[in-house]
Formats: structure tokens, sequence, C-alpha cells
């Protein structure tokens, strides 16, 4: 008798310790499931602020080429010029039609800041389609230069992109 | 001790051994065949995902590609050693093999469908008299475009100098290579598209049944018109004006009138856009010009801002020769 009772308290003891063996495995598992997690959270987020900063440059990249800004002399291009009477008047219109210039900027917000020389010193908000539910932004600036047509000089500018994520 | 078995117990052992032998090779087989089957379906399933992984990552390059030939005019580029996919162009987008995608607002003449490894893009600007947007042009070296008309025709050779020697297989007919249009034979490629310029459309009749369309232009008249596929007969929709090159380069490479005239719309739209936009220019430096010159701002911008599709050749003539005038002034120009 006094064995028998020996032998089951053996085996409870042998079942007891399984059982903290596999409560312990589970526990590191878990945690490190949880370590896991975190560290992807935050590579992920790295490459999402990384997509943000490559898609203000394309905008921005893009801006330059827009009909809407360039100067153009008898239908010719000029590259690295921007029209300061056409930004004025387009501004509006891309605000009327956010859709369509949607396609070409994109969730994005450009400001053109004029800088030099000190009297026409002013910031022009050109477009601004904020995402619904944007979390975070990224920011691209270039200096550039803008052309006033009825006065045939240039002023000291720079181009700010928000890519919005 | 070794227990000797009676018979009764020898023959029960034996019988249990029949049964269960024959049953654990049946159950080893049907549950091999299943684990085998699962295998089998894991493995196609993985190809199904390595194939769209594929058309994925050629749709995005593509779309990437557009984008920087369409930053740049008067680009060429060819695109070489793509896997063998279906590629479908529309309007709003394309598709390589089945997974689309959207151009937003791009303005992109391409073939219907085209099972191809080549792709060549081209693109070239549209200016009325001022810089509306670039186009592009999309074929593969599978489509051999055969333009039937006079040698000496001024479009016919304006084509010859302009489209690109590489955008495909371009065949000039009557030429060298093909004395009489009506006398070709198919030559193995995948679509034909006949270009007949300033010439009555006829069906050569080796092309009978093939894969083919066309497109009729008369200069005298400054129209196009997209003919049936498969016979070149006329068809119910009206011929379309031309507008500058771009629009017959456009033409020329969307095989199908849906197309073409979506991109238009696109292509009216943002002329709609630059239209306001220089018209209020106009305005400003009408109002802003040197005091010491007379400037004279009358470009008939007014009209194309409100309908922009009823561009004409004369209204593009008139916005160059007041242009050309304000230059003469010394003034501000419009564009």
């Amino acid at each position: 008798m006094s064995t028998h009772l020996l032998i089951m308290k053996k085996a409870q003891v042998k079942m007891g310790e399984n059982i903290a063996v596999l409560l312990l495995f589970t526990v590191l598992l878990v945690l490190g499931i949880i370590f896991y997690v975190q560290y992807q959270r935050g590579a992920l987020r790295d490459e999402l602020r990384e997509q943000r900063l490559k898609d203000a440059i394309q905008i921005s990249q893009r801006i330059a080429y827009l009909p809407e800004v360039q100067c153009s002399e008898d239908a010719i291009q000029k590259e690295n010029c921007y029209d300061g009477v056409k930004i004025e008047k387009a501004t509006p219109i891309l605000k009327a039609n956010k859709n369509y210039y949607y396609g070409i900027l994109g969730y994005s917000k450009v400001e053109i800041e004029l800088l030099y020389p000190p009297s026409d010193a002013k910031t022009i908000l050109f477009y601004d389609n904020k995402k619904p539910g944007t979390v975070s932004e990224e920011m691209v600036q270039a200096p550039i230069a803008v052309y006033l047509p009825n006065e045939d000089r240039y002023v000291f500018a720079v181009l700010k992109v928000v890519a919005y994520g | 001790m070794v227990r000797k078995l009676s018979l009764n117990q020898h023959v029960y052992l034996h019988n249990k051994g029949q049964i269960e032998l024959p049953f654990q090779l049946i159950f080893a087989l049907v549950a091999g065949s299943i684990i085998l089957l699962i295998f089998v379906i894991f493995a196609f399933k993985g190809w199904d995902i390595s194939q769209q992984k594929s058309s994925i990552f050629i749709a995005d390059t593509l779309t990437l590609l557009l984008t920087s030939t369409e930053v740049s005019p008067k680009t060429f580029l060819p695109i070489d050693d793509l896997p063998k996919s279906k590629i479908e162009f529309g309007c709003e987008g394309f598709s390589v093999n089945g997974q689309q995608k959207s151009y937003r607002n791009k303005i992109v003449f391409g073939p219907s469908s085209v099972t191809t490894t080549r792709l060549r893009l081209w693109s070239f600007d549209w200016n009325v008299p001022f810089y509306v947007t670039n186009m592009i042009a999309v074929t593969s070296p599978g489509i051999l475009y055969v333009f039937v008309g006079d040698p000496t025709d001024s479009l016919i050779k304006t084509m010859q100098d302009t489209i690109p020697k590489n955008m495909s297989t371009l065949l000039f007919c009557p030429s060298t290579f093909c004395p009489r249009a009506s006398a070709l034979q198919p030559t193995g490629h995948e679509q034909t598209r006949f270009i007949f310029v300033n010439t009555n459309p006829s069906l050569p009749p080796a092309f009978s049944g093939k894969k083919i369309s066309g497109l009729s232009v008369n200069t005298a008249s400054n129209i196009l018109t997209f003919l049936q596929p498969r016979t070149l007969g006329q068809t119910k929709d009206p011929p379309l004006p031309i507008i500058g090159m771009p629009m017959l380069y456009g033409a020329i490479f969307a095989d199908n009138i849906e197309t073409y005239k979506c991109n238009l719309d696109k292509a009216y739209q943002r002329l709609g856009y630059l239209a306001q936009i220089y018209d209020e220019k106009q305005k400003f430096l009408q109002d802003n010009s040197p005091r010491d010159r007379s400037c004279t701002y009358s470009a008939p911008l007014e009209q194309l801002k409100k309908n922009p599709s009823s561009l004409n050749a004369n209204i593009i003539e008139s916005i160059k020769k007041s242009n050309h005038l304000l230059q003469q002034q010394s003034c501000p120009l419009i564009y």
C-alpha cells in the first residue's frame, strides 16, 4: 500500500515537472513573439518613412516639369524655372480640381516660399491634399528660381513638398 | 517457459494477422495519397503565387518606366527580356496577366492586347501651341505597322523621319520591301495594323481572317477614321480631326477608337485647365505690363478654357500670332 502511494506521488511530481516545463516554454514563446512583433513594427515604420521620403522627392521632380508652373519662351520649356504669375493663377485651379491633380501630385502639400529679395517674401500654398487618417508626413525642400514675367526678374525661393502617409 | 497455443488460439491469431496486414497497407496508401495530394496542392498554389508576384513586379516596373518616359518628351525606351506576359492597354490603366494597374492621368496609346517579352515606349509632346502634356505610345516588335500611301507624300515622309526606327516593325508600301500593299503576305507577326494615307483602304487578300486593325488618314480634310478590325471596312464612328502630329501618332498606336477617344478627352481636360491659367496670366499681364510699352494681349483663350474640344488650327494659329506680336513688342509673353 505504501509502495503504491509512493509510486503515485512520484508520477504526480513527474506530471508537475512536465506541466512546468510546458508553461515555461509557452511563456518564453510568447515573449519571443512580442519582441519580434515590436521589432517588425519598428522596421515597417522605417520602411514607410523611407517610402514617403521617396514620394516627396518624386513629387518635387514632377512639379519641376508641370506646364502649370514651368517657364516657357514661345513653347520652349525652360528647365529649373518656375513662372511666378502662373503659380499664382494655377493655385485656385488646382484647388478646384483636386481630384484631377491628385493623379499627378497624390496626397501631398506643395508650398513655394519666396525668400529674396525680402520685398517679395511670401508663401504660396500651391497644392494641399491631405490623406484622410494621415499618421505621419515627410518633407523635402529644394531651392528654386521663380521668374516674374511682368518685371522680367527672378526671385529666390524654396520649394517645400510634404508627402502624407 | 514457452506456452503452447491451442488450435483455436492459433487460428484466431492467424485471422487477426490476415485482417491487420491488408488494413495497414490500405491505411498507408490512403494516408500517403492524402499527404502527396496536399504537397501537390501546395506546389500549384506556390506556382500560382509566384506567377502573380512576377506579374505585379512587371506591372510596377512598367508604371515606373511610363512615369519616367512621360516626364521627358521625345524619349524612346526599349524594354527587352520581360517574362512572356499578356499585357492589355486601356484608357484608365493596363493589366499584366490580369494584374491591373492604373495610369492615373497619363495619356497612353497602346494595343488592346499583346503577348510579348518586349515592349517599346515613345513619348512625344503636344503643343497647341503652348505645351500641354506628354503623350506615350506603347507597342511591341510583335506588331507590324504597314503604312500604305504615295512614298512622296509629305505625311508619309514625316512619319518615316519621326517615328523611332526601332519602335516596331514599320513597313512602307510601296517601297523596296513592299512593291504593292495588295500583294503583301503575312509575316508571322502577332498583329498587323494598316495605316492608309490619302488612299482608299483595302484588305490585302492574304490577311483575310488574321488579327488586323486599320486607320485611314486624309490630309486634305485633316481627318482620321478608325476602320473595322479584321475587314478594314468602314465603321459607324465619325471621322476625327487631326490637331497636331501627336494626335496622329496616338491613333496609329491605339488600335481601338474607344481608347483613342478616351485619351483625347484626358488631353482636352488638361488643355482646359492650362487654358484657364494662361487666360488669367494674359489678363494679369495686360494690367501689369511695362508702362513704356504698348502690349496687346488678345489670344482667344476664353473660348478654349470654356470648351477645350473646340480646339482647331485657327485657334492655334491665333494664339501663336498673339504671342509673336508680343515678342515683337518686347512685351512679356503669354507662353
